[in-house]
């Protein structure tokens, strides 16, 4: 994928490989044929082409690469059914290969989850010549005799308390997710979750209700809802209804302890939405007292608890912009942790998506503390002279924010150009 | 202040943390430690992304709310869910390469953002094909009790169970136009508010 959301992986990498998977899959129609090579133990994986794209056989290079290697490789047509479920054709061993894929599929789908479209895939056997193109547009899946596995499929993705829990602890503020809530009894979590960035077409949402109405759960509310700013999260649909609220809340109660991410739930609103509009909104402090919702990273609560345990030579990476919600937005993150930054980068990428103007001022690099615990910002950012407004900003609004940015009214700003200072700025500079 | 080592010299005096520098005559070991310092002191910031020069795109997000303006009211609901169907890949690629990303908190009354409204067409869509999806598979159950009431005539038990196939049916039919009534309103309104 391209643009804002992911960047294009090299087309011939692994990662190259299971971009074009997702996207294979993601967009699968019913009115397109496939080709497609599948070898559980490479890296590639799975590699499926559009054939009105494609000349006849042109996974045949692969393949016989494969081979060479000693791989075991299957290979032929996929077809899409009605139901949008994948229907490999093959020319032999349809039992090998099916549960070839599913075991594959089950070792991947954390790193790939689109791969829960493979869920109840059919398999058949093809006398055809599935090379050539002609031969796979003439396959009549209603002339096939089809086989289905569901149990092979059963444990890709799990409608339970420890999903909901794991894609909660891990959702980013702004980060959209599509969520299902149902009030009444069953044996699956009332609330079920997953980031539309890795569920475009709802295919694992769909997954998940699935099972979950097969426990006994009502048909539920569905819509989409993200951690805001201040850390809680809001839901938002056009069928909410307080009452959620509360069966909510209660049940975040009866499983917290097992599963702290639903701590994160804790002070969450219901926004009735119509015609594009909110058109009410439901909070309750009281359906959470006693559960105390943890910092949530990428907020300023977080940056603050971050702050506050800075100690020694210990520093933090930073990201700073004046276009916050309310003012300048403050990012602290862990560096004895992440030292080059790998996960501290794409935590930048978001932010600058989350902020629309921090292009415009966003500025990153380290913090640590120096003599009597003045903050210490250095950076390689070329333009810093918005800086010492912006700690001036965040130390005078500390009250309002986060008692303890108020240190940062005495803040020092050091700017690098490669190993040079280029030159050193005081939070006083310029009132 | 001007010229490196005296600017070390004051970080390392006013602010206590000590800058080394490696200099072409030093052992190798000092790049080591330079490195380090360095490393501690920023250095390392060097890796993060660099400040994008404009805004994200959302070219695909409007060429898709445009396409979906442009469109027709759709008379019958097959139609209407034709429509969204063939705005499908287009919707997935948006959201794919332009994620919507904000978290200011709404307000009631507040517009909801054209992305995430756009996201509760998805939404909305998904749960419509659902209920779909559950009514072809009541109308099949009906069917089979009405069959098998038929083979049987006169069977009390067979008959209640038909009874009772056909208003599930009938239910879930329901359930499907009020939801399609529903959609058709909204997207009426969504195709105003974008022209």
């Amino acid at each position: 994928m391209s643009g804002q959301g992911q960047e294009t992986p090299p087309a011939g990498s692994a990662a190259g490989l299971q971009a074009a998977l997702t996207r294979a899959l993601i967009l699968r129609s019913r009115k397109e044929r496939y080709h497609f090579l599948f070898a559980p133990h490479s890296a590639g994986g799975l590699i499926i082409r559009t054939l009105a794209r494609s000349a006849a056989a042109p996974l045949a290079p692969t393949r016989k690469i494969l081979e060479e290697k000693g791989e075991k490789v299957f290979s032929g047509a996929m077809l899409v059914d009605e139901e949008s479920r994948c229907l490999f054709c093959v020319s032999e061993a349809p039992g090998e290969f099916l549960s070839a894929l599913a075991g594959w599929a089950q070792r991947n789908v954390s790193e790939i989850p689109i791969l829960i479209a493979l869920a109840d895939a059919g398999v058949a056997v093809s006398t055809a010549d599935l090379d050539s193109n002609e031969a796979v547009l003439a396959l009549a899946p209603t002339e096939l005799s089809i086989v289905r596995e569901p149990d092979l499929w059963k444990d890709l993705l799990r409608a339970d308390v420890a999903g909901t829990a794991s894609v909660l602890g891990l959702a980013w503020p702004g980060e959209r997710l599509w969520y299902w809530l149902s009030g009444s009894d069953g044996a699956a979590p009332p609330l079920l979750l997953q980031p539309v960035a890795i569920d475009p077409n709802h295919e694992r949402m769909e997954h998940l209700i699935r099972e979950a109405r097969g426990s006994g759960r009502s048909r539920g509310k569905t819509g989409t809802c993200l951690i805001v700013d201040a850390g809680n999260v809001q839901f938002r649909g056009p069928d909410l209804e307080p009452a959620g609220l509360y069966s909510l809340a209660a049940w975040v109660r009866q499983h917290v302890a097992a599963h702290p991410a639903l701590a994160r739930l804790s002070g969450c609103e219901f926004l009735a939405t119509s015609g594009g509009r909110v058109a009410s909104v439901v909070a309750d402090a009281n359906a959470w007292s006693g559960i105390e919702r943890p910092p949530v990273p990428g907020t300023l609560e977080e940056s603050a608890r971050v702050f506050a345990g800075l100690a020694g030579d210990a520093g933090c990476w930073f990201w700073l912009t004046g276009a916050g919600p309310d003012g300048p937005f403050l990012d602290l993150a862990d560096l004895q942790g992440d030292p080059a930054g790998e996960s501290f980068a794409p935590r930048s990428a978001r932010n600058y998506r989350r902020f629309a103007g921090s292009f415009e001022d966003a500025i990153s690099g380290v913090l640590r503390l120096g003599a009597d615990g003045q903050p210490v910002f250095v950076t390689h950012e070329p333009h810093v002279d918005h800086w010492p407004a912006l700690m001036r900003e965040l130390a005078t609004r500390a009250k309002d924010i986060q008692p303890a940015f108020a240190a940062f009214g005495r803040a020092v700003l050091i700017q690098y150009a490669g190993e040079q200072v280029a030159q050193t700025l005081r939070a006083t500079d310029g009132s | 202040m001007s010229g490196t080592a005296e600017m070390n010299a004051w970080i390392a005096r006013v602010l206590g943390i000590e800058v080394l520098r490696a200099a072409a005559k030093a052992p190798p070991e000092a790049a080591v430690i330079d490195a380090e310092a360095l490393s501690h002191l920023g250095v390392a910031a060097a890796g993060l992304p660099r400040r994008p020069d404009r805004a994200g795109t959302s070219a695909r997000t409007d060429s898709l709310i445009g396409r979906a303006a442009s469109l027709p009211p759709a008379p019958e609901p097959k139609e209407l869910l034709a429509q969204f169907g063939r705005l499908a890949p287009e919707f997935v690629l948006a959201v794919l390469e332009e994620p919507a990303s904000t978290s200011t908190a709404l307000r009631e009354g507040a517009d909801l953002p054209r992305q995430d409204w756009m996201l509760e067409f998805g939404d909305r869509y998904s749960s419509l094909l659902r209920d779909l999806r559950d009514w072809r598979r009541l109308l099949a159950d009906a069917q089979a009790a009405s069959d098998a009431a038929d083979a049987e005539p006169g069977q009390a038990d067979l008959i209640e169970a038909y009874a009772t196939a056909r208003d599930s049916c009938l239910e879930a039919r329901e359930l499907v136009m009020t939801a399609v009534r529903s959609l058709a309103t909204e997207f009426g309104q969504a195709r105003q508010a974008a022209t």
